[in-house]
């Protein structure tokens, strides 16, 4: 968590859509703090886990949970993908210690963050939250869940860009014991709960052979309170769609076949996590935080560096991934896009822009 | 290499380690009993006491009755006959309200009713890992649709129609012990009316 305010407070644009008319886009100061995932002009999977210690300063990096101006949009589609499906958020009944653990890490980290935004006043057991993003304005009792409107850990993430899970750790084992998942690359919350490490990556190909989830678990397993670590994942998504659930794939799965040469640009999109992971402090869990950023081709390819090494990343990847993460259908359309955009000319070492 | 999750089964076997031994069948299933209760039975009469209780819970299905079988077994245990699913679940929780540290359950029947089993224990406070399990009679699986979230109890095939929303539905690999049900997906959304032949795959 930071010691002072790392970021200046974000200016944070009126509600936008991720479905329906799709009115989603990034300014150009959103574009310039994307989180780019490619270090280099190759990719493949690996533990790519680093601290979350706060740098680089002003980078999506910096704030322990990062508010940018997508947040009133955001937490509007949490609100509506919850209406229409309230299993979207679960916590397994043993997990309330996790939950207020869940609820302080995020209030103090937001009001150190961003102290235009949000404060906490702690008054020995009595707290009070305020948001003045979403003019919420609460004061409860921590640790007496009848206090507050909904249980802690709905309550907060409901105030939170990104999608958050929960996980108990026992012999060691990491296992899904809630969430609060409303934006997410295609997995079902309600089906993985339960499930320990192993199971619920178990759709994914090629990493258990190579070791990766040993490796990732064994580290997971010692991680620390107050050293929290993070990695970079990625897909491709059609539309800016934050809702790309399974449950609701007979819905946006025809999305995929609507790539043109004409709307590539504009349709398709670079999905990046930012994924954080935290070890709690009385409950010894493990919070892990799913923070989702969109950026359409268009917006990408200005950005010369990141329209040529992406051009070469998904040129290159193979096909079992493009086709687990989806695109395989229209990666030739994206390459026929981006192609144009590369010259050829080498790109400088690491994800910033130059 | 299969998915992580896809649960895996093996012959049950007894095990002369535990203070008290539950066991489970439904249809064809009572076979695998009644091997458990010969190793059981080869310790012979001095192990009766040292062996602890043995409770033995079994629902008969279409696929195969074998009641009297168990019934008639040398070791002479009273099995329950359960009359339908419910009632073995019923009879399970009271069994285990009984149970004491080194427990044993060993489960033998098709996957759904395997997982039912499962999840009684767990709410027992009994660790997956504690329960032997073994996969007789019917492949077919208990498949939940990821959309509507209906399951199927016994879907024998790769896609089928799903009962709750009437989507052409292909079935995963990937399980939920907790749910005790495998996952499908709509196997037509990228292209509607696109649907590859259904085969049975789970006879």
């Amino acid at each position: 968590m930071s010691e002072q305010a790392t970021v200046a407070a974000p200016r944070v644009k009126p509600v936008e859509t991720f479905r329906g008319d799709f009115t989603y886009s990034n300014s150009p100061e959103a574009i310039r703090r994307f989180p780019f995932p490619f270090h280099r002009d190759d990719y493949m999977y690996s533990v790519n886990i680093e601290p979350h210690d706060g740098t680089p300063p002003g980078s999506a990096y910096a704030p322990a949970f990062d508010i940018d101006e997508h947040y009133l949009s955001e937490m509007a589609e949490r609100r509506t993908v919850l209406e229409e499906d309230p299993k979207r958020c679960q916590v397994l009944p043993y997990m309330m210690e996790a939950q207020w653990d869940t609820l302080e890490l995020m209030m103090t980290s937001l009001a150190a963050d961003y102290p235009e935004h949000f404060s906490l006043t702690r008054d020995g057991d009595t707290w009070t939250w305020e948001n003045r993003l979403l003019d919420i304005r609460d004061t409860f009792t921590f640790k007496d869940a009848d206090t507050l409107p909904l249980e802690p850990f709905e309550y907060i993430t409901r105030q939170v860009q990104g999608d958050f899970t929960l996980h108990g750790q026992r012999n060691d084992m990491l296992y899904m014991d809630g969430g609060m998942v409303t934006c997410q690359a295609d997995w079902s919350l309600d089906f993985d709960l339960g499930m320990n490490f192993y199971e619920w990556h178990g759709p994914v190909p090629r990493a258990h052979e190579m070791g990766v989830f040993e490796r990732a678990l064994k580290y997971l397993l010692t991680l620390k309170v107050g050293s929290p670590v993070r990695r970079l994942n990625w897909t491709m998504t059609v539309n800016p769609r934050m809702d790309t659930s399974p449950e609701n794939y007979d819905k946006w799965g025809i999305d995929r076949a609507t790539i043109t040469p004409d709307n590539v640009g504009e349709l398709a999109h670079l999905r990046v996590e930012l994924q954080s992971l935290w070890r709690l402090p009385r409950s010894n869990a493990i919070l892990f935080s799913i923070r989702c950023y969109l950026i359409s081709m268009e917006e990408l390819a200005t950005v010369p560096k990141w329209a040529r090494r992406f051009h070469r990343v998904l040129r290159d990847l193979p096909e079992d991934l493009a086709d687990y993460k989806g695109f395989i259908g229209f990666r030739p359309t994206v390459l026929d896009y981006l192609a144009r955009h590369d010259d050829g000319a080498a790109t400088s070492p690491g994800g910033a822009p130059d | 290499m299969g998915i992580k999750s896809k649960p895996e089964y093996r012959e049950l076997e007894f095990d002369g380690n535990a203070t008290r031994h539950v066991l489970l069948a439904a249809g064809p299933g009572g076979d695998a009993l009644l091997r458990v209760l010969d190793q059981a039975a080869r310790l012979g009469r001095d192990a009766d006491a040292a062996r602890g209780p043995l409770d033995v819970l079994y629902l008969p299905s279409a696929e195969a009755d074998l009641s009297m079988r168990l019934r008639s077994h040398a070791l002479g245990v009273d099995a329950v006959v359960a009359p339908d699913r419910r009632g073995l679940e019923s009879a399970l929780r009271r069994v285990l309200t009984k149970a004491v540290m080194g427990t044993r359950l060993y489960v033998a029947g098709n996957e759904a009713f395997v997982w039912a089993c499962v999840n009684v224990a767990r709410e027992a406070g009994i660790d997956d890992d504690e329960v032997q399990r073994e996969r007789c009679g019917s492949l077919a699986r208990p498949v939940q649709c990821v959309h509507c979230k209906t399951t199927d109890p016994a879907v024998t095939t790769n896609i089928y129609v799903c009962p709750g929303c009437g989507l052409h539905v292909f079935v995963r690999d990937h399980f939920s012990r907790r749910l005790g049900v495998y996952q499908s997906v709509c196997v037509d959304a990228e292209a509607p009316g696109e649907v590859p032949a259904i085969e049975e795959v789970y006879p």
